[in-house]
């Protein structure tokens, strides 16, 4: 129940979060802390510049946090050569949020943002609360693109504070007490989430066993019915009395078999034995040599 | 020990084993050889054609300084003018005979013409002091012809200054008459040194005695042309006998037993066995290897002889052998094995016997052939002693007899000490080893200098415990018996009748209240003070712990809480197994925690800490509180089984909510009979017994069942990467989870029950890697699966004690070759067969650049990869691997350094200067400090309703998780997980500067249209913003 440490546990939480909750005594719970921020108006800043820039250059975007966060920070922005009228931009610390980057944009940008989306994060879990964020913004105009490309290195650095009503960052300790809070549901809350489910799933396997019913019995739109073969029943084996020396050997002496006939049969069984042993020999040198090596063997 | 004990169900010879074994064979350096023997002939032929007129009087040691050479015996020059000779001239005379015996090592013998001695020059010092003087002409005519000349002590052990040999460019030159007496003069009962010569009338007036020691070395010096002859000619016409001689000799050396058991005495042994006919030339050489071992472990304290044929002693004369010598291998009245001690014999028999079962076997030949381990790994318990000669003044009248020199005192003085240690303390070891702590140079000293004095000695003296180490009293013979009178004079009078349960009333010593590792160390303080009169400081205790009252107390209180936690879960186990009245019953309760088998630290306490929660006073748990950080509680994980039932469903979600609704009924049903506090959860059940929180989850087979349909599934319908599919990984974990890892942790636990000190081991080993801030770089489990590899090693005798078991785990961690084999761990009980074996390495060796660096593999992974396919990542297994390095460095300065240190206080020190930046942690956030007082279960009160407190919550465990997932591909974070206060950074090298791409810019800046640079400041302000109220401080240490 270790909140972090089960999920270390699970290298696969990545795949599995929102449909595996969990089948081993754990509760694996996405930490979405990535909530809404609520997002100033500032009013928008003038630039205006003659453009000649290569298209396909990495920008950047100074900013800081703001308040006693004072370090120069970098927003990389690329023209996204999929979409005509997208760009990327990255480096985005996850505990910003997406409006305040759209804020940001917009301080500059001259035409509207038509859609944006948190693509990935650099987090080892991919979950999209932590790490540095990756977003694909898609203006109205494609020429809006070459524009704030252009512009983004001469703005800022932009101050994340000025753009956040109450500036308040989720930390890994509120984010642990709260989730460890939401572990503890009470009785009733348990028994009922119990209840719910199961009456639900009570009736969706009655169902599933009724469409499988009807399937047997009557036709489908082609007109056809299902019809399966019946099961074969096994029959026990009985061991008859030569096998039994080859399972366990109960008098002990096997029958020898010579299955050589000719001498020609004999001698090549003779050679082949011989080739066998050099094989057997060789593999035991080639072993040998490797032990030697590993002993010799220096880590530092 | 006697062979019937070993294991007779042996290996056949294999050819990778002879290949093994051939290997083994010593590789001569041609070039060296030949260089070798032509020296030798120049030597031969310098001797045998030098001249020189000087004439002295043997008693003249001084002589010798004007021509730049010191007489090796000058020291004793009192003691040689008071022998005398019939023939006091001493001249150079050419040598009657000089051989070359080029076998496996060059030497040269050469005869002294027996014109020089007297009828009597036996006894005494005068054949050493002529024999000496022969050395220095020989050195003299030498000199300037060859590039090194040097004397080198002699003797069957080469450790003799009294009887020096000459070493020439390499080429050792001995010296021998053959004629001066017969060798019956030499039998032990006969004095042929009297004391008062050596040291003066003052002490040893008229006083003759035997000289057993003295006749051997006198023996030895007449006999040992002849004798190596006579192996020599037997060894030839064996070369697999050689060969086992080789593997033999290594394997003590390893061991370091090759001081005592030297070359010739296993030469000597290896002899008497082919002259028996029980080693014959066309034997194989495992066959050979176990003939010998056999005879070495079977080596009986009887007086043997090399040569059985030989005309054997008269009883009475064989009778003061044994009364002499702990050990004899007698050849012409020279005992070759005379300076073997009965303890020395008990450890190479213990090493040997544990070897044996093994010989055959191709994964086993490192550990018993190749592998060497410390010698202070070797005991359970070490100390040093140094001894001053003018300490045993007072006792040289003891002393004094049968020995030349302080090496001779000192060295009686030890087998005194041994055998009173054996009066005293014989049941609480199983066998003591003395070792001298050496400069490697002392064998050989320069021929213008004297052969060091040695007045003070230093010794590490090792001890293999058994069960009764620690035992507070010593139980002497019943009342009233003479035994009982001896008892009493032997602890001089400070035993005291005691009254025993079964009405047998005996003398007893009584050192202690309870059992207590102080109780040996005050026997030997006590043999050292009053029997020896020395005194307290000659011998120092090293250990891992201090012995101050505060550590003591420390271990009790970890040993009080495991107790606690296996009582409280034995008990809870009953109580849920007898629990009626819920829907399924339960059939099977499994602990599966390091707190149950102590392998875990206690810190701050297994003890849940008391609850007080002013709010919500209703509930039955606590929830933290913000701006409030309780101090860590543990909870012991109890899976449990129930019994069967058809009505689960085939919906994974529906039997987890089940199961939920189940935990619910157990916990209503744990309140109402047993009044105990539980509270469920959706996924498990948490109880509050005896003060220690368990937590219950019910592990379902279904669940198995339904998810290996799922695969199957997939299967079918022709998916390929199975195992990369969420279905195959779902499986993986389900199976690693509640399968693997349950197996391991049942065999752990056995493995704890037989061995008392694993969990100490662990606890120290968990601590040390924290203190080295590697916490979580290695899984639980393979920490506890390393420390069993260390205690269960094939081939070396199992430790019984926490010092010994961690001194090879340190070894074992720092010269396994991790990259090259992977580690294989059997518990001791069921190893893997020579087929299954090369099998797994064969594997190994082919999935090697797929697998993680280190490989562990063991009976539940046989791929060895389960437990650390993340951690730890190559950098991080070196850095493990020089610090173990390291700290074997400091436990070996333990053991041999003058002043005794706290080597648990040293080696738990953290150091925080290799870090990039350091992020210092709020002293609150620190959960899993020690606590300042200790915490007692809450007590079981009708009236008042304990609550589980917030359990398994560490927010630096917590952070630590964070900073790696969001900073990894940056940077790597080591911290102490047993209360740090700081955490480490390192940036990763290769992300300091990165060409301009958006795909590696995430906490980079801009530094040019192609380049861009870490940006560290952002990092550490991140790890600031998220680490709020844990962290206190961000600290870049380099720019």
């Amino acid at each position: 129940m270790k909140i972090t440490q089960m999920t270390r546990d699970l290298p696969i939480k990545k795949y599995i979060v929102h449909h595996f909750r969990d089948d081993y005594g754990s509760q694996v719970v996405d930490m979405s802390c990535c909530s809404k921020k609520r997002v100033k108006k500032v009013p928008k800043k003038k630039c205006e510049k003659v453009i000649h820039l290569d298209p396909d250059a990495l920008r950047y975007l100074k900013f800081r946090i703001g308040g006693k966060y004072t370090t120069e920070r970098h927003l990389f922005l690329k023209k996204d050569p999929s979409k005509e009228k997208s760009i990327i931009v990255s480096n985005i610390p996850s505990f910003i949020g997406e409006e305040v980057i759209l804020a940001m944009i917009d301080q500059f940008a001259p035409f509207e943002v038509e859609e944006s989306i948190v693509q990935r994060s650099n987090a080892n879990d991919n979950s999209l609360s932590q790490g540095q964020l990756t977003m694909s913004i898609t203006f109205e105009k494609p020429e809006a693109i070459i524009q704030v490309l252009a512009l983004c290195q001469d703005i800022g650095p932009l101050t994340i504070t000025d753009f956040l009503e109450e500036p308040e960052f989720p930390s890994v300790l509120k984010d642990s007490m709260s989730l460890y809070k939401r572990l503890f549901p009470s009785e009733e809350q348990i028994q009922e989430m119990a209840d719910t489910y199961v009456e639900r799933y009570d009736v969706e396997q009655a169902e599933a066993r009724k469409e499988a019913k009807r399937k047997y019995s009557e036709p489908d739109e082609d007109g056809w019915i299902t019809v399966t073969k019946k099961k074969k029943t096994v029959k026990s084996m009985k061991l008859s009395k030569e096998d039994v020396p080859l399972i366990g050997g109960l008098n002990g002496k096997k029958k020898k078999v010579d299955l050589a006939y000719y001498t020609f049969q004999i001698k090549k069984n003779k050679q082949e034995k011989a080739q066998e042993l050099l094989k057997k020999f060789e593999e035991d040198r080639k072993r040998i040599a490797q032990l030697k090596q590993a002993r010799n063997f220096k880590p530092m | 020990m006697e062979t019937d004990e070993l294991n007779e169900d042996v290996l056949p010879m294999t050819n990778a084993f002879k290949l093994l074994c051939e290997d083994f064979t010593p590789k001569h350096n041609k070039k060296e050889v030949e260089r070798q023997r032509q020296t030798a002939r120049k030597i031969k032929n310098e001797l045998e054609n030098a001249k020189s007129d000087l004439k002295i009087e043997y008693k003249n040691l001084d002589f010798w300084t004007q021509h730049d050479i010191k007489h090796p015996l000058h020291h004793l020059q009192k003691a040689i003018n008071a022998t005398s000779s019939s023939v006091t001239d001493f001249k150079w005379v050419k040598p009657s005979k000089i051989s070359i015996f080029d076998s496996r090592k060059l030497q040269i013998f050469v005869e002294i013409p027996s014109e020089l001695f007297g009828n009597r020059d036996y006894l005494n010092l005068t054949y050493p002091a002529k024999r000496a003087h022969f050395l220095c002409f020989a050195a003299k005519i030498l000199s300037g012809k060859f590039e090194k000349i040097e004397f080198v002590a002699g003797g069957i052990n080469r450790d003799d200054p009294i009887f020096p040999d000459l070493f020439v460019d390499g080429v050792r030159v001995s010296f021998y008459t053959s004629e001066l007496a017969k060798t019956k003069r030499f039998v032990p009962s006969i004095g042929n040194l009297r004391p008062a010569t050596v040291f003066g009338e003052n002490l040893f007036k008229g006083i003759e005695n035997a000289t057993p020691m003295f006749n051997q070395r006198m023996l030895w010096s007449l006999l040992e042309f002849e004798l190596v002859q006579e192996l020599e000619k037997q060894m030839k016409t064996h070369p697999t006998a050689l060969l086992a001689l080789h593997l033999l000799q290594s394997v003590l050396e390893h061991r370091h037993l090759n001081l005592v058991f030297s070359p010739i005495v296993l030469t000597a042994r290896i002899v008497r066995l082919i002259k028996n006919g029980q080693i014959t030339e066309k034997q194989e050489i495992l066959t050979v290897l176990r003939v010998i071992f056999k005879d070495f472990i079977s080596w009986s304290s009887d007086v043997e002889y090399l040569d059985v044929n030989d005309e054997q002693m008269e009883d009475d004369v064989e009778e003061e052998y044994s009364q002499h010598f702990d050990v004899n291998l007698i050849w012409r009245h020279l005992n070759i094995a005379s300076r073997i001690s009965k303890n020395q014999m008990a450890r190479m028999k213990k090493e040997l016997a544990t070897c044996y079962p093994l010989l055959g076997q191709v994964y086993t030949f490192d550990p018993i052939f190749i592998d060497k381990s410390p010698v202070f790994a070797q005991y359970d318990h070490v100390a040093r002693l140094q001894i001053n000669v003018a300490q045993l003044q007072p006792l040289l009248g003891e002393f004094g007899c049968d020995s030349v020199d302080n090496r001779d005192v000192i060295c009686q003085f030890l087998r005194s000490l041994e055998h009173r240690i054996e009066q005293t303390m014989s049941e609480r070891y199983e066998f003591l080893g003395i070792h001298e702590i050496l400069d490697p140079a002392h064998a050989t000293w320069k021929l213008g200098e004297y052969a060091s004095q040695q007045r003070q000695k230093t010794f590490l003296v090792g001890f293999r415990s058994t069960s009764a180490w620690k035992n507070p009293l010593t139980v002497g013979p019943s009342a009233q018996t003479n035994e009982a009178k001896e008892f009493r004079t032997l602890w001089k009078d400070t035993s005291e009748l005691r009254k025993f349960a079964d009405t047998r009333i005996c003398e007893c010593v009584v050192w202690n209240e309870k059992p207590s590792d102080k109780v040996p160390r005050a026997i030997l303080q006590f043999v050292l003070q009053k029997m020896f009169h020395l005194p307290a400081t000659c011998l120092s205790w090293r250990s891992l712990t201090s012995s101050s009252n505060s550590s003591e107390a420390d271990r009790a209180h970890e040993k009080k809480s495991q107790e606690a936690v296996f009582q409280a879960f034995t008990d809870l186990s009953m109580l849920l197994r007898g629990l009626k009245g819920i829907p399924l019953m339960i059939t099977n309760v499994h602990g599966v925690s390091g707190y149950i088998r102590g392998s875990e630290p206690a810190y701050p306490s297994v003890f849940a800490a008391s609850a007080t929660s002013s709010r919500d006073s209703g509930a039955r748990h606590v929830v933290p509180e913000a701006g409030k950080i309780p101090l860590y509680s543990p909870a012991v994980t109890v899976h449990i089984k129930l019994e069967y039932s058809g009505k689960w469903g085939n919906d994974v979600e529906a039997i987890r909510r089940l199961t939920s609704s189940l935990y619910v009924k157990i916990a209503e049903k744990l309140r109402s009979e047993h009044k105990l506090c539980a509270v469920p959860t959706i996924d498990q059940l948490f109880v509050l017994k005896s003060g220690i929180v368990f937590k219950i989850v019910v592990v379902n087979d279904r669940i198995l069942s339904i998810l290996e349909e799922d695969v199957q599934k997939l299967k079918d319908s022709g998916a390929s990467r199975i195992e990369s599919s969420i279905q195959g990984m779902r499986l993986a974990m389900w199976k690693k989870k509640f399968i693997a890892e349950p197996l391991l942790q049942m065999s752990l636990q056995s493995f704890a029950t037989s061995h008392k000190f694993f969990g100490s081991t662990v606890q120290l080993f968990k601590k040390w890697l924290g203190a080295k801030m590697l916490s979580g770089h290695l899984n639980d489990h393979i920490i506890e699966l390393l420390v069993v590899a260390a205690i269960s090693k094939r081939g070396a005798v199992e430790p019984q004690s926490t010092w010994s078991s961690f001194s090879r785990l340190l070894d074992l961690i720092a010269t396994h070759p991790w990259s090259a084999r992977p580690l294989f761990v059997d518990f001791g009980l069921k190893p893997w067969s020579e087929k299954e074996r090369s099998k797994l390495e064969e594997k190994f060796v082919k999935m090697r650049p797929i697998l993680p660096p280190m490989v562990v593999i063991h009976e539940e992974d046989h791929q060895g990869s389960k437990f650390t396919r993340e951690n730890p990542s190559g950098i991080v297994l070196n850095r493990l691997v020089a610090v173990a390095k390291d700290a074997l460095k400091l436990v070996e300065k333990q053991t041999i350094g003058e002043k005794a240190i706290d080597l648990e206080t040293s080696l738990l020190t953290e150091n925080l200067s290799p870090y990039d930046a350091v992020i210092h942690l709020e002293p609150t956030a620190v959960v899993r400090k020690k606590a300042l007082l200790e915490r007692r279960p809450i007590p079981e009160n009708p009236k008042f309703h304990p609550k589980i407190p917030v359990v398994e919550l560490d927010p630096v465990d917590e952070l630590v998780y964070q900073l790696n997932n969001n900073f990894h591909a940056v940077a790597m974070f080591f911290y102490n997980k047993y209360g740090g206060h700081n955490i480490g950074v390192m940036f990763k090298p290769q992300e300091e500067e990165v060409p301009a791409k958006i795909s590696r810019c995430s906490l980079h800046k801009s530094v040019s249209d192609t380049l861009l640079r870490l940006n560290r400041a952002e990092i550490l302000e991140n790890i600031q913003i998220m680490g709020e109220g844990v962290v206190a401080d961000v600290e870049l240490k380099k720019a």
